[in-house]
């Protein structure tokens, strides 16, 4: 049973990747010689089919040859023999559904089952043009990277130059992080074929959904992606918000990763090679973390540093509620004309509200760094520092005064409109 | 007068071939056939056998390791077989013979042999390709298009 298992997968695995004959010359005899050898395989899986995931996957690589050969139509038709093209694919359909009814399996679990391995196939694909094109683009940022490198050291590097390279760099991000989303949709879509917990599938279920996983290189994908970040994040040096999100992706992987690690551990648990592979990811997790964490506190000290702003270094959520108390503390006594004050808070409120208020806030208090007390505490500091530096504007005064001339005003029409008291 | 002017008609009546046109008889794809021991390759599907020894004799200069040798085969519209085989230099074209395929041309395609030819049935041409090189299109005339 083992082996037929292994065998139906080898088989599908055969017939998902040929079928598409190389882009050169094609010759119509093997055209025709494939078509018919991959009927021939489709018809020993349908026999051989034993489970509901069986018949999904079959049916769906009956639609998939179906779509691939749609285009030599012309050609099956004239040269299969004793039936064309639609009638061949409907006969091996017509099999599989007869099969189906003797093993007992419903149409309709069978159908919902094949939408999530098309799904799967789909999101597979597209896994695997993302890291081709994630790939290009690395390789364009380290190209780029040194060209801005070596001509800002002569003085001749353009903003066009560098702004170029900051578009690629984004884009490289957006694609890591489409990437590391349809890596888990994918395998989502593979659990979700089951429909239940690794504990209550039988054997036959757990080899199943495993054959799934390797002809899908899960494992390995997973590793990819993690790898690929390190690298992005180890040949790029960002900046702000672009190094807050990079962390949010870390954090959201990470979470992500302890929910189908578990699940992954059991499924392999008699596989020594995929073990260590999922050891590997556990550890390659960890230097991401460890590298997002020290480009995330590098990050939040350079919002303050970039702009000459002096507040004491910070490696943790309390040094960094603590420093900028200090900072806020220092800059309110400092005795110094009122234009440089104002103009030290409008620097310091720039990196406020842009950068950390913006991007940074959300992430501590989401990873834990800093408590939303603390938060609060420091929005309360800031815009006590603010209220220090802002002169009353001349309209509130302006203000005030109308206000007052409106209650003496009313207070006047009051008194005026109390009867007198009766004279004696 | 009459009577041998009405000889003379029959005559010509009994005597004309006729002639069943249109006709095709192409092959919608090639056939690859393998030799047995004895040289002779069968085609199923048209049913259709014949000896290959005198061409491989005549392109590889040896008719004796023949056995599981494959050759592809096609037939053009008008009924033309086109034959060749991997390290053939040219392209065989037959026509029916006395119980027999009767050679009318011998095409040369390459001095250093084909690696791995194949024909393509393309109504009116057949047209052959050998891997990654340019195809080209054949008449039982010859090349009726070189590649560029």
């Amino acid at each position: 049973m083992k082996r037929a298992g292994s065998m139906l997968a080898a088989a599908v695995l055969v017939l998902v990747f040929t079928g598409t004959l190389a882009a050169q010359e094609r010759s119509d005899f093997e055209v025709v010689r494939s078509f018919e050898r991959e009927s021939k395989e489709l018809q020993k899986l349908i026999d051989s089919a034993r489970t509901v995931q069986d018949c999904a996957d079959i049916s769906v690589t009956i639609d998939h040859m179906h779509e691939v050969y749609a285009i030599d139509r012309e050609l099956l038709d004239k040269s299969l023999y004793g039936e064309n093209f639609e009638e061949r694919i409907t006969r091996l359909r017509v099999q599989l559904r007869l099969n189906q009814d003797k093993l007992g399996v419903i149409e309709s679990q069978v159908s919902r089952i094949a939408d999530l391995e098309t799904q799967v196939r789909a999101l597979s694909s597209q896994v695997e043009r993302l890291s081709e094109d994630n790939t290009q683009l690395m390789a364009d940022i380290e190209r780029m990277s040194a060209n801005v490198k070596g001509l800002s050291a002569a003085g001749m590097a353009t903003n066009t130059m560098i702004d170029s390279l900051k578009g690629v760099i984004g884009k490289l991000q957006q694609g890591l992080r489409e990437r590391d989303e349809l890596i888990f949709a994918l395998v989502d879509s593979m659990f979700m074929q089951y429909d239940k917990e690794i504990a209550q599938m039988g054997d036959s279920e757990k080899r199943g959904l495993v054959m799934k996983l390797d002809r899908n290189n899960v494992v390995q994908g997973i590793k990819s992606s993690i790898e690929s970040n390190l690298r992005f994040l180890s040949r790029t040096e960002l900046k702000g918000t672009d190094l807050a999100s990079v962390l949010s992706e870390q954090n959201k992987f990470e979470a992500q990763w302890r929910g189908l690690g578990p699940k992954l551990t059991l499924l392999y648990v008699n596989n020594k090679n995929r073990a260590k592979e999922l050891a590997a990811v556990d550890t390659l997790l960890k230097a991401w973390s460890a590298r997002a964490a020290e480009a995330y506190w590098r990050g939040l000290n350079a919002a303050f540093t970039s702009r000459q702003i002096a507040v004491s270094q910070f490696m943790n959520g309390s040094e960094f509620a603590a420093n900028l108390t200090a900072y806020i503390d220092s800059q309110m006594v400092v005795e110094r004309p009122g234009d440089e004050n104002k103009r030290t808070f409008e620097s310091f409120q720039s990196a406020w509200i842009e950068e950390v208020r913006a991007a940074w806030m959300p992430l501590m208090v989401s990873r834990g760094d800093l408590t939303p007390e603390q938060q609060r505490t420091l929005e309360e500091k800031v815009e006590s520092w603010k209220s220090s530096v802002t002169p009353t504007s001349p309209v509130t005064y302006l203000f005030i005064f109308i206000a007052i001339v409106a209650i003496l005003a009313v207070a006047y029409t009051q008194l005026k409109r109390r009867p007198l008291p009766p004279t004696s | 007068m009459k009577q041998l002017a009405a000889i003379a008609l029959l005559t010509a009546v009994g005597c004309s071939t006729l002639t069943l046109v249109p006709a095709d008889f192409s092959w919608p794809v090639e056939s690859e056939l393998t030799a047995d021991n004895a040289g002779m390759v069968k085609e199923d599907r048209y049913h259709m056998a014949f000896n290959v020894k005198p061409l491989m004799f005549d392109e590889l200069q040896d008719s004796v390791n023949i056995s599981g040798k494959t050759f592809r085969v096609i037939r053009d519209r008008s009924g033309n077989y086109f034959v060749t085989g991997p390290k053939f230099k040219h392209v065989y074209v037959f026509v029916h013979g006395n119980a027999g395929l009767e050679q009318t041309n011998k095409i040369m395609i390459n001095e250093a042999g084909m690696a791995n030819p194949a024909f393509n049935q393309r109504i009116p041409y057949i047209q052959l390709i050998n891997g990654r090189e340019k195809p080209v299109l054949l008449t039982r005339d010859g090349i009726q298009q070189q590649p560029k």
